[in-house]
């Protein structure tokens, strides 16, 4: 140290040797000590507390259904992992999550049918479904089950499904959905006519919101064409939209009209250039169903000669075509249907698929347009009268809740929705009747009154409404 | 001192509850100029030596390092006094009152009133090196500043200190 600061030692020594700690000071270093052992103690003892009553309210929730309908706390752990697998898998499937689930799952079309009719979301109807399909207990039980509020964990609980089967289930589905997806890039190849009927596969050269033209044939989009881009339903500005960013190639089933134009029936959209024969348009007046030579993939278009919950045949094919859990049935006027409603006698287009030496049914479009006639008990149990069902456009909504309906039977069927009436949506959703409009396209079922009016038990809008998926109803 | 300390952080650190009030009289002392140094109050210095010790207390099971024990005390009493300071915003610290006029006593009242012209943090870092013989590494550990930076304020201090006993500004 310099001599500097030896001073500046000198001088703060000087004028700190008064300070000194007050002879008090320690008392109270250690009242404060005293203090904060007992506040630490009781911090402690509270804290202890709170941690036995967070195990014991754990330990109890594990073993007691403390949450009520929907179990035990590792039932309702259970439950939201397995509704959040259903949401993903729901989302990642997009359109019909359900259907697309059945068909992966192998369940029978009628499961599939029982869970969309019922008041079940999408995310939840997945669930049903897999639940179901892993405990081999029939959805309509797992229904029950579920209408009875009990959560999905209980539900599994109940049905010896773990958390694991869901998980794995939704794999198989995942995995299932994927590969399905690779299979419909694949092209039909065959272009056939049957009377007023056409079919033309090719390259597609044009199209506005009304016409399309598919290897220089124009076919005419009416309101009751279907077109279909993956198994999905597309429309001509999509189409459009496709066409500008490159070529695009579709299957064009259509119906010749008075005026010579064509009505196109279903435009199924594909990526990929046809392999063969495409461009071939046969409008002979004698049908002939030819068969793919060069792919797999083959169309056949008849009328049925034969049909089983397994096999049909159609009139110009040469094999039987098998049908399974995994073949898509369309019906003009019902939409996506199942195996039950292919008829002797229809005329059906059949997207199928050969492996080895099996054909296989992909897809059954029935051309015959849907129209149920039936008594149903359960909905008419006061006046056992029949309840018949129509489909139709609406052409005019009036205040007192009644409705004029074009169908193809009559340019102007008068319908009365009355208190009773179940107004819903293709989704089920309950509708509202303020929200009709005019134009939607609707099927109705219901009774026949003494001045030709129709009495609306159901009334089911076909085009689709906004749905909002798969929420779930708080339950788990 | 140092061996002295040296058993008794060792008894302190085995448990034995007396130890700790022997540990409070071996630093006490130096703690308190320390921090009177800085806060320039005994309130505040007293206030700030209590909760010190309650920190220590609270860690005396670890304590093991003899050495580092008075350097890890003032650690701990600069951070609640800077606290403490940040807190109370004070301009400028009370001036205690003097009793006594004399020569000797006249000079302390300049010495005073020159540290306390002095900014707090040069101060600390002057009752630090000179007042307790602190080390400037030891003084950079308990403040958490620089070498260069300790250094400076230092000569600021002294120079400042010197300006207001030579020429009383």
């Amino acid at each position: 140290m310099e001599h500097n600061d030896r001073e500046y030692t000198d001088m703060l020594n000087n004028e700190l040797k008064d300070i000194e700690p007050g002879a008090g000071l320690h008392s109270k270093v250690r009242d404060g000590i005293a203090r904060n052992v007992v506040h630490m103690r009781r911090r402690n003892t509270a804290l202890g507390a709170v941690v036995i009553a967070v195990i014991l309210t754990m330990g109890l929730s594990a073993v007691t259904p403390v949450f009520g309908r929907n179990g035990t706390l590792p039932q309702v752990i259970t439950a939201m992992a397995a509704e959040q697998q259903a949401k993903k898998i729901s989302k990642t499937l997009g359109t019909a999550p359900v259907e697309q689930t059945g068909t992966a799952l192998q369940t029978s079309v009628t499961t599939v049918q029982t869970v969309s009719d019922s008041a079940l979301s999408e995310t939840d109807g997945v669930l049903a479904l897999v639940i179901a399909n892993k405990s081999g207990t029939p959805v309509a039980d797992v229904l029950k089950l579920r209408a009875t509020g009990l959560g999905w964990g209980r539900i599994m609980a109940q049905l010896n499904v773990s958390g694991r089967d869901i998980g794995k289930a939704m794999s198989q589905v995942k995995a299932a959905t994927a590969t399905k997806g690779k299979g419909e890039n694949s092209k039909p190849a065959v272009s056939n006519t049957d009377g007023n009927k056409i079919v033309v596969n090719g390259e597609i050269t044009g199209v506005s919101t009304t016409l399309i033209t598919v290897a220089a044939k124009t076919f005419v989009i009416g309101s009751t064409t279907q077109l279909k881009y993956q198994g999905k339903a597309i429309t001509p500005a999509d189409i459009a939209t496709k066409l500008a960013a490159g070529k695009l190639y579709a299957t064009v089933q259509g119906t010749k009209q008075v005026d010579t134009s064509i009505l196109a029936n279903v435009i199924i959209v594909q990526d990929t250039a046809e392999q063969a024969k495409q461009e071939q348009v046969n409008e002979q007046t004698n049908p002939s169903n030819e068969q793919a030579a060069v792919s797999n993939d083959q169309q056949a278009r008849g009328k049925v000669t034969v049909v089983t919950a397994t096999v049909l045949h159609v009139d110009g094919f040469a094999n039987d075509i098998i049908l399974n859990a995994d073949t898509k049935v369309e019906q003009v006027g019902a939409g996506s249907t199942n195996i039950a409603a292919i008829k002797v006698g229809q005329t059906v287009q059949v997207h199928v698929v050969l492996s080895g030496v099996t054909y296989t049914a992909q897809q059954v479009h029935i051309e015959d347009a849907y129209v149920k006639t039936d008594t149903t008990a359960n909905e008419d149990q006061t006046t056992n009268s029949a309840v018949t069902t129509w489909q139709g456009t609406i052409a005019a909504i009036f205040p007192d809740k009644s409705i004029t309906l074009t169908t193809e039977a009559n340019p102007l069927l008068v319908i009365r929705i009355t208190a009773t009436s179940v107004l819903q949506d293709a989704s089920h959703k309950a509708l509202l009747f303020a929200t009709l409009t005019v134009g939607q396209k609707v099927t109705i079922m219901g009774r026949t009154l003494t001045d030709n009016s129709v009495e609306v038990v159901k009334l089911t809008t076909t085009t689709s409404t906004s749905v909002n998926p798969g929420k779930g109803k708080g339950k788990h | 001192m140092d061996d002295e300390l040296r058993t008794v952080v060792t008894r302190v650190h085995s448990g034995e509850e007396a130890a700790f009030d022997d540990l409070y009289h071996l630093t006490v002392r130096q703690l308190y100029r320390t921090l009177y140094t800085y806060l320039m109050t005994r309130e505040d210095v007293e206030d700030v030596v209590q909760e010190a010790y309650l920190k220590l207390y609270q860690v005396r099971r670890k304590l093991d390092d003899t050495r580092s024990v008075p350097v890890y005390l003032r650690m701990i009493a600069i951070n609640c006094a800077r606290r403490k300071f940040r807190r109370s915003h004070p301009i400028t610290a009370p001036v205690e009152e003097e009793d006594d006029v004399s020569g000797t006593e006249t000079m302390k009242g300049v010495v005073r009133e020159a540290l306390q012209k002095l900014s707090p943090a040069d101060r600390l870092v002057m009752g630090l090196f000179y007042g307790d013989q602190t080390s400037i590494q030891d003084i950079c550990r308990m403040t958490g500043e620089k070498e260069g930076t300790v250094k400076s304020r230092l000569s600021r201090a002294r120079e400042r200190l010197r300006e207001v006993i030579d020429h009383g500004t």
